[in-house]
């Protein structure tokens, strides 16, 4: 093979002289360009196949869940009612607060938020759950579905929950 | 550099030998990787511990794993370009995933990637879009179907330079680039998330760590609302012990982080690719007992594409510089 003339610039010479350049290649699109791309999304660093990987990136004192009963408090099983984790609904959920949070008085985390974004957001995510649940077998003889938002916090050296209720739906 | 020269031994840890994969090899390689891929269009892994079933599930869940969804309300990926709900559409859906199967079992047969896993990585990408412009963004199958757009890849770009006469790197041939570019890929993913921590938390990761026991409680939880399996709460105890031994956390993420950031060097050769890949799936098998997280497509990507034990077992032991 004929190997080309050295090139003068530093840079180039430094990405010949680089070994596994595709491995490279993609660790500056995924770890830079994407997110820099993406920043005013609503979900910076995303673009599928490729992720900057943001999962536990960072972990803080508080965190929190949602679970779903019916109107008696009794709990449902997300995955065998609505084919989806506990999981992807919480992370629907966090997407609509964090949609809402551009209407909240600036400086509020999303765990501050008045109970009423929460409970908007909750609804929405109620509403949008049955939309997508086509199958509703699971769900006969329940008059009305229930989401419940449990605080997870850190706080005098243990571990506390609070739980609140942020949407209801009635079921026909 | 000849291979008698007397590197110190830290050196010759490092050098860098291409993977030189045999035929039988890649045939292995190739067949695990495609039950991996058609997993995210099936689902079968799930009936592993029920082998007929898994089986069953194979050939016959390809019409079961029906995805519903007309819209794309927070479009992701090509979904902010295009509308990518006609793949939900079964006269749509259904087709493609046929051929996807067969396309995958083409490509283990040895016929070319370039041609063979066009349809596969498109309709894999695609339906995995859709799934993530829900609203939630969903990483479990993400690195399959990056190592999967790599394997084309390298499978057009070994077109494209046998078509110009010119030379893989490595001296590699199209199957073992397309080996070399999915490892590069995968490797990829960790150093990333490894880059992202370190910036998300303004490098103060490892201090953050004492508080992964609320992650542990809330997973807990969510597994058992999944299911309302009782079992699932048998640790509750557990975060509770950690938060008063904060020091367990920082050490297994402590060992993580390096773990990640340093992964690339396990391209270099079979011994650190089998040392960091062992490493890293013990790591994953800690969190998943911790956190009730598979993680399963990692830990086998790791299995398959750097741990690779047939190999160890026929030549590793042997002749350990020949790879």
């Amino acid at each position: 093979m004929d190997s080309p003339a050295a090139p003068t610039n530093p840079l180039l010479r430094f990405w010949r002289w680089l070994p596994f350049r595709f491995h490279w290649l993609l660790v500056l699109w995924m770890g830079l360009m994407l997110p820099l791309l993406t920043a005013k999304t609503d979900k910076p660093g995303e673009f599928y196949p490729f992720s900057n990987f943001p999962m536990y990136s960072s972990f803080s004192p508080d965190t929190y869940f949602v679970w779903v009963s019916d109107l008696n408090d009794q709990p449902v099983a997300i995955a065998r009612t609505f084919g989806m984790s506990p999981s992807d609904l919480k992370k629907r959920y966090d997407r609509k607060l964090s949609a809402l949070k551009k209407e909240a008085p600036k400086g509020l985390r999303k765990a501050e938020l008045p109970l009423e974004f929460k409970q908007r957001a909750g609804r929405e995510t109620l509403e949008q759950l049955l939309a997508d649940t086509l199958d509703r077998t699971p769900l006969a003889g329940l008059s009305g579905l229930r989401l419940h938002h449990v605080d997870i916090l850190y706080q005098d050296d243990q571990i506390t929950q609070e739980t609140v209720t942020v949407g209801e739906v009635p079921l026909p | 550099m000849s291979a008698t020269s007397p590197l110190p031994a830290w050196r010759r840890w490092f050098k860098i030998e291409p993977f030189r994969h045999e035929r039988w090899e890649i045939w292995i390689m190739r067949l695990l990787l495609a039950l991996l891929i058609w997993d995210t269009q099936t689902g079968w892994i799930a009936y592993w511990q029920e082998p007929l079933k898994a089986l069953e599930a194979v050939f016959f869940n390809a019409h079961e794993f029906n995805v519903h969804l007309s819209s794309q309300p927070h479009p992701n990926g090509l979904a902010m370009f295009f509308d990518l709900t006609f793949l939900a559409k079964d006269s749509w859906e259904f087709p493609l995933r046929d051929i996807t199967g067969v396309c995958l079992v083409l490509w283990v047969l040895g016929v070319s990637s370039a041609w063979t896993l066009a349809i596969p990585t498109l309709f894999c990408i695609g339906i995995s879009t859709l799934n993530n412009s829900q609203g939630s963004i969903g990483h479990s199958a993400q690195p399959v179907h990056l190592c999967l757009l790599a394997i084309w890849m390298a499978g057009l770009w070994a077109a494209w330079q046998t078509h110009r006469g010119r030379p893989l790197s490595y001296g590699y041939n199209r199957s073992q680039l397309e080996m070399h570019w999915a490892r590069s890929a995968f490797c990829s993913v960790y150093v990333v998330s490894a880059l992202t921590k370190l910036w998300v938390s303004r490098g103060l990761w490892f201090l953050g760590a004492k508080y992964f026991p609320l992650g542990m409680l809330k997973n807990t939880e969510m597994e058992f609302y999944d299911s309302l399996n009782a079992a699932a709460r048998d640790r509750e105890w557990l975060p509770d012990f950690l938060m008063n031994h904060p020091h367990w956390c920082q050490f297994l993420f402590g060992i993580a982080l390096p773990l990640e950031m340093f992964f690339f060097f396990g391209l270099n050769n079979r011994r650190l690719a089998a040392l960091f890949g062992i490493a890293l799936i013990g790591f994953h098998e800690s969190v998943t007992q911790l956190t009730f997280l598979s993680f399963i497509f990692n830990k086998l990507f790791l299995l398959i594409l750097f741990v690779s034990p047939w190999w160890w077992l026929i030549h590793g032991f042997k002749k350990p510089r020949s790879a």
